[in-house]
């Protein structure tokens, strides 16, 4: 245990090194993401993720453009983290994962779909971070222009915004 | 007749037929193509998913304008909401209303359409961003305002998503109407291409069983030439065989050959056997048919500028040469000139003829020329000796007192004596002389390039040798004279018949002189 936290902490000094976003330490340091899981013994497990938490992780960056139900024209560069990562980060293999916005807005996503898509939680778009009126800070991006059957309904529904909350089941 | 009309209405029937269809097929083709763009607009507006999100939209503007609400109540009652809360409610509130320019967003077309819904969003909006802007200096007051608020609000979000329901059904029921619409339009095209599908395939059909028709009717009809060209071929090769039999027996000679190459198109049997060969030569030209190399000439000269030579009496086939009647045709066959030969074989005519020839001519008798061949041999010869100025003369032989040896003797001692009289005729005379029995007991001779002494002389021979004669009669012992008159041609004066008649008058001289005499 320490020794994880001992590398977290080595990854978040890294990455305030590293940061491109000059946003105020405040606002970095608070607690954007909250990942809970639940082990077979019945043991509750909850991790709360900062902005320079997920900074810290490998950046992934994919550049696209939304399908047009979702009000965005051209293209832009999303950065963020792989869920799979993320959710590989846990140690916890689940069947579906529970994604809540600051809405409640909250939908189910299929493990299935992070191994064949591999979809992006973005917390950032052209280098700067998403503030909640641009339905920030997390928004879960799909590669819609890598895969045609992604253009439907289901998985616009999936593209959910203002992410606050996962949880693994 | 009847069946021709009949027939001839049924194809104008079949014809209008086969346009109706052309333009049905054309028809349906168009439909088609408006079928296919139809298709094609909707394939496009149905390609990428585009569901009105309004009603949900203002659900999550109403819910959450009661979060906040929510919230404020906590802070002012100081049971655990933080002014953070608040402010996080407040963002959240204003990302829904009026949300970054390329922030994701629902899509909102049927409010964009509602002004009073406009409106009171953009209120709402203008209100949050005080609330906003307000919420730094203090909380509490931005709390107390937001709850006074509040119960309003809640009544015009309430009538907006009420007026975002209706306009939302009405417009999903326009579009549903304009899908029906279109779908029922494709029905139609789509009856219409199965009836004309229906159509083709009954049209396929009916060309399917005529042409079987036709075909069995094209069988039956070849079947039929098949059975007359073998009758015909064999009737013809029957008529070839009677053609071949009949000119293999007619008693000419035929053949047909290349006038170029000699090559032997046919040749009928006689004309082979008297080639002597047994089976077709392999060439034979018509010229070297005949025997004579001047005759050759004449009757090539003649066949190639006329292109026929009828009738012509030639001796032919140089190894065992006979008189044949040739005619000769110049032919086309098979693109090439030929020679069609027909001969006619005429040598016993010709022996037929010489044989009359001599019998008319000559003196049964004595086998002396008659009176008539006389004066056309003796007349020739005279006037052949007239042109080349050549001595001629002629004598005149009469057996004196025939009458009394016919008389005392008779006829067939007289007979005898005419005989024997002739023969020492020819054989005292010369091959050139031309001797002739002018009748009853008269001789007249006809001595060519002979002067009047000379002719004296023959003369006196003459009468010596038949004085001389005995004739061969048992139990006789006969002797005769003669007289014997001579002319000769006096230069420029007459012809034969004016020797005769000098030669008769010597004639009559001599017999006036006492007879067994020469006399000129």
């Amino acid at each position: 245990m320490t020794d994880r936290s001992a590398c977290w902490s080595l990854l978040f000094c890294l990455a305030l090194l590293l940061a491109p976003f000059d946003s105020p330490r405040a606002e970095m340091n608070r607690p954007i993401l909250r990942l809970s899981w639940q082990t077979e013994n019945g043991q509750q497990h909850q991790r709360s993720l900062t902005l320079a938490d997920l900074q810290a992780m490998p950046q992934v960056s994919l550049r696209l453009q939304l399908p047009p139900a979702l009000g965005i024209e051209g293209e832009y560069d999303w950065q963020g983290v792989s869920l799979r990562q993320l959710v590989a980060s846990s140690g916890y293999h689940p069947n579906q994962l529970t994604l809540t916005a600051l809405n409640d807005y909250s939908v189910n996503v299929p493990a299935q779909d992070l191994q064949r898509f591999d979809p992006l939680l973005a917390y950032g778009r052209d280098g700067q971070p998403i503030s909640v009126r641009d339905k920030g800070p997390l928004i879960l991006i799909y590669p819609f222009q890598q895969f045609a059957e992604l253009n439907q309904q289901v998985y616009l529904n999936r593209t959910i915004w203002q992410i606050n909350e996962i949880h693994l089941r | 007749m009847k069946f021709i009309s009949a027939s001839r209405s049924a194809s104008a029937r079949r014809s209008g037929l086969a346009e109706l269809l052309l333009a049905a097929v054309f028809l349906m083709a168009v439909a088609n193509l408006l079928a296919l763009r139809i298709t094609q607009q909707e394939m496009q507006s149905l390609s990428t998913p585009n569901q009105h999100n309004d009603v949900w939209h203002m659900v999550s503007i109403s819910r959450e304008l009661q979060r906040l609400e929510y919230t404020a109540r906590h802070l002012l009652a100081g049971d655990g909401a933080t002014q953070d809360d608040l402010l996080i409610r407040l963002q959240v509130l204003q990302s829904l209303l009026d949300p970054g320019a390329n922030a994701p967003r629902n899509s909102t077309q049927i409010i964009s359409g509602l002004a009073d819904v406009q409106r009171t969003l953009a209120e709402l909006s203008t209100q949050i961003d005080r609330w906003l802007l307000q919420l730094d200096a203090s909380g509490i007051q931005t709390a107390q305002q937001i709850v006074a608020v509040n119960e309003e609000q809640s009544v015009r979000l309430s009538q907006s998503l009420l007026s975002v329901h209706l306009s939302a059904t009405q417009i999903l029921d326009r579009e549903r109407i304009a899908l029906y619409e279109r779908f029922t339009l494709l029905t139609g095209m789509l009856v219409a291409l199965l009836l004309g599908l229906v159509l083709l395939v009954i049209k396929l059909i009916l060309d399917r069983r005529l042409l079987k028709r036709l075909s069995a009717h094209l069988t039956n009809l070849n079947k039929g030439l098949e059975r007359r060209v073998v009758r015909r071929t064999r009737q013809l090769s029957e008529s070839k065989a009677l053609l071949m039999f009949i000119l293999d027996a007619s008693p000419s000679e035929v053949t047909l050959v290349d006038a170029e190459t000699g090559k032997v198109h046919f040749i009928n049997r006689r004309l082979l056997n008297r080639l002597g060969q047994d089976h077709d030569p392999e060439r034979l030209m018509v010229q070297d048919l005949l025997v004579d190399e001047q005759e050759r000439l004449c009757f090539m000269e003649e066949l190639d500028s006329y292109g026929r030579v009828d009738n012509r009496e030639a001796l032919i086939v140089p190894e065992q040469p006979f008189w044949c009647s040739l005619s000769v045709k110049l032919v086309e066959i098979e693109g090439r000139l030929s020679h069609l030969l027909w001969g006619f074989d005429i040598s016993s005519h010709r022996e037929l003829l010489a044989a009359l020839e001599i019998q008319a001519s000559t003196d049964t008798l004595t086998g002396l020329y008659n009176r008539r061949a006389f004066y056309e041999q003796g007349g020739r010869a005279v006037e052949s000796c007239k042109r080349y100025a050549q001595p001629c003369s002629v004598l005149m032989v009469d057996i004196d007192h025939f009458k009394r040896i016919n008389d005392n003797h008779g006829h067939a001692v007289g007979d005898e004596a005419l005989r024997a009289t002739s023969a020492v005729l020819r054989a005292t005379l010369r091959d050139t002389d031309i001797i002739g029995r002018l009748g009853g007991e008269e001789f007249a001779v006809v001595l060519p390039s002979t002067g009047i002494s000379q002719a004296l002389e023959t003369a006196e021979r003459l009468r010596q040798a038949i004085a001389a004669i005995r004739p061969d009669c048992p139990g006789l012992a006969l002797s005769f004279t003669t007289s014997i008159g001579v002319a000769s041609l006096a230069s420029g004066g007459g012809g034969l018949k004016e020797l005769l008649a000098c030669a008769d008058e010597a004639l009559y001289q001599a017999k006036a002189n006492g007879r067994n005499r020469v006399q000129s």
